[in-house]
């Protein structure tokens, strides 16, 4: 009895100094993480926006969060930075790209959708993800993520993997990955929906 | 055994990889490519050196019967702060490594050199051979990942997080794609060892013929 809880304490004891340990180095290095993360996923939404939007090449994209506001209050915490296209010359509304966040098999998935004033999906971007790696993570590479089936898909309908009967290719392996990605496209429908009439957008 | 012996000792005659089978897992999983085969190793080195100095220099003070979990929460506690090291100031190696981090908690090389190494034998030397056997396994997933790279995409040397687009060495269609998956890393590894077998075992006739003839 006595030995088992000597035992104890020196293990708690061990556990105690590894916990300070980690304490310590978490306090150091938290904000340094969570600034380089929220860099990164700036840094690719601002150069991958004229990607998902060719349309308003020269125009300005204003960040317009209070839009979100407007979404159905159910998926509203999934996305990111909205912005609004701007053309150059009349200052008048070309589309919207937006930051979706997807749950995907071992991340949370950050998409950038881009979408004209016609209701027509216009670019799609990874922007930041944690998936499996070469298993989960092709949804990065342009054969997924700029193949045919989202090419001027509209905003109307909702899209679909193969595997649900839909037509966007599901990636060998990955399909919830797959899935995660068309479930933020389509949230991003969503929030277009739910915008367009006040952005005098159709769809 | 000399600092010296303990350090060599890894990287060879007792490879963790090929001699001891040990942390076969993350070999197969991140000899993918070149680059990813440095980070894991040098990431795994760093945690064999560190837990094995602590648990070298607490080895009077653990109790034998509950050294196991000791050991663990040690380790443990290592790969999270090279975890969050790595997060921190190289994002970019990190990225790519993604989950394989968090699994070097259960490479069984570094528990395996705790138990074997680190708990009998003095600090410098426990750094040394943990030093010798991340080494040791560094290199083998370099080995690994080479043939698995240059014959399963075409291309070597691959690190697009530093902006280099690697070497195309022939077209992707020549490739052999089951490398890259882990079928392949399994037929590379039988192989490799197979090998590795073949050349101790005629070094060691060598050596015993030698001294017959003496």
């Amino acid at each position: 009895m006595r030995e088992s809880i000597k035992l104890g304490l020196i293990l708690m004891l061990i556990a105690g100094c590894a916990a300070g340990a980690l304490a310590v180095v978490n306090y150091y290095t938290e904000p340094l993480i969570q600034k380089q993360q929220q860099k990164q996923q700036e840094d690719a939404t601002q150069k991958s926006l004229l990607e998902v939007l060719p349309e308003n090449s020269g125009g300005a994209f204003v960040l317009s969060n209070e839009l979100k506001e407007l979404a159905p209050a159910e998926i509203r915490s999934l996305f990111g930075d909205v912005y609004v296209a701007k053309s150059s010359t009349d200052g008048e509304v070309t589309g919207l790209a937006v930051n979706v966040m997807s749950k995907g098999y071992a991340s949370t998935i950050m998409l950038l959708v881009g979408m004209n004033t016609n209701g027509t999906l216009t670019g799609v971007r990874v922007i930041s993800q944690g998936e499996t790696p070469s298993i989960g993570s092709k949804i990065t590479e342009p054969k997924f993520y700029a193949q045919k089936a989202f090419d001027g898909s509209s905003v109307a309908n909702e899209l679909k993997i193969t595997k649900d009967g839909g037509n966007v290719d599901t990636i060998s392996g990955a399909t919830i990955s797959s899935r995660a990605v068309v479930r933020g496209i389509n949230a991003a429908f969503e929030l277009y929906r739910s915008v367009a009439t006040g952005l005098g957008m159709t769809y | 055994m000399s600092i010296k012996k303990d350090l060599t000792n890894g990287i060879a005659r007792e490879n963790p990889v090929f001699r001891l089978v040990l942390g076969t897992c993350p070999t197969l999983a991140t000899s993918l490519s070149v680059s990813n085969a440095i980070g894991m190793g040098l990431a795994a080195t760093l945690v064999l050196v560190g837990s094995n100095a602590i648990i070298s220099a607490l080895r009077h003070v653990i109790p034998d019967k509950v050294r196991i979990p000791a050991y663990i929460v040690v380790i443990a506690a290592f790969v999270t702060i090279v975890d969050k090291l790595m997060a921190a100031f190289v994002p970019s190696i990190h990225s790519v490594l993604g989950i394989f981090i968090p699994l070097i908690v259960v490479n069984c090389i570094i528990l395996a050199r705790a138990e074997a190494f680190a708990s009998k034998n003095s600090v410098l030397n426990s750094m040394a051979d943990g030093l010798g056997m991340g080494m040791g396994f560094t290199l083998s997933l370099i080995l690994m990942s080479t043939i698995r790279e240059i014959l399963g995409t075409g291309k070597f040397l691959v690190a697009k997080d530093f902006g280099f687009a690697g070497l195309e060495l022939f077209g992707e269609k020549y490739a052999l794609l089951v490398l890259q998956k882990a079928p392949g890393g399994f037929i590379t590894f039988g192989l490799l060892m197979a090998l590795i077998n073949l050349i101790s075992n005629f070094i060691a006739k060598r050596r015993e013929a030698r001294a017959n003839a003496r």
